[in-house]
């Protein structure tokens, strides 16, 4: 879990992390109870399915689920970070931590 | 493509595991977000 172990790093520049991702939350809390619970909100974008991930363009029509992917959200509410990654590849933590950085 | 870098993040409200509702623009003046989206698969997150 790449976040967890970054978390109070993030915590520390004023970062919340929210993990979402598009199954149904009794899914998410099997899951999260299975990671020994996460440091930061887990998020069910179940119902409609993928509502959120498709507003912001990472819904894989193809396979009917979302992309891994992270968005920076700045504290005025704009993008300012934007990667998708391809499957089987993690977030580059430290890439997310100096971008965070740069926000001020 | 939506939510390019520079563009106003799409609000959003969404339930979470242990917190109750969640919405994207409470952190706004307040905190920066990061979003992991991520496919479930029981592996890493």
């Amino acid at each position: 879990m790449t976040f967890r172990r970054y978390h109070s790093r993030l915590e520390e520049r004023q970062a919340q992390v929210l993990g979402i991702s598009c199954d149904h939350i009794n899914a998410h809390r099997a899951w999260t109870t299975s990671m020994g619970g996460l440091p930061f909100p887990e998020l069910s974008d179940w119902h409609p399915k993928g509502k959120v991930t498709q507003a912001y363009g990472l819904w894989n029509e193809e396979r009917g689920v979302g992309f891994r992917a992270v968005i920076i959200v700045d504290k005025a509410g704009v993008v300012r970070f934007r990667q998708r990654y391809a499957p089987g590849t993690l977030p580059d933590l430290e890439e997310i931590l100096t971008a965070v950085e740069g926000l001020g | 493509m939506p939510a390019e870098a520079g563009e106003i993040a799409p609000d959003f409200t969404l339930p979470s595991v242990s917190e109750g509702d969640i919405t994207l623009s409470q952190y706004r003046g307040n905190k920066h977000v990061i979003l992991s989206f991520h496919v479930f698969d029981f592996t890493s997150g």
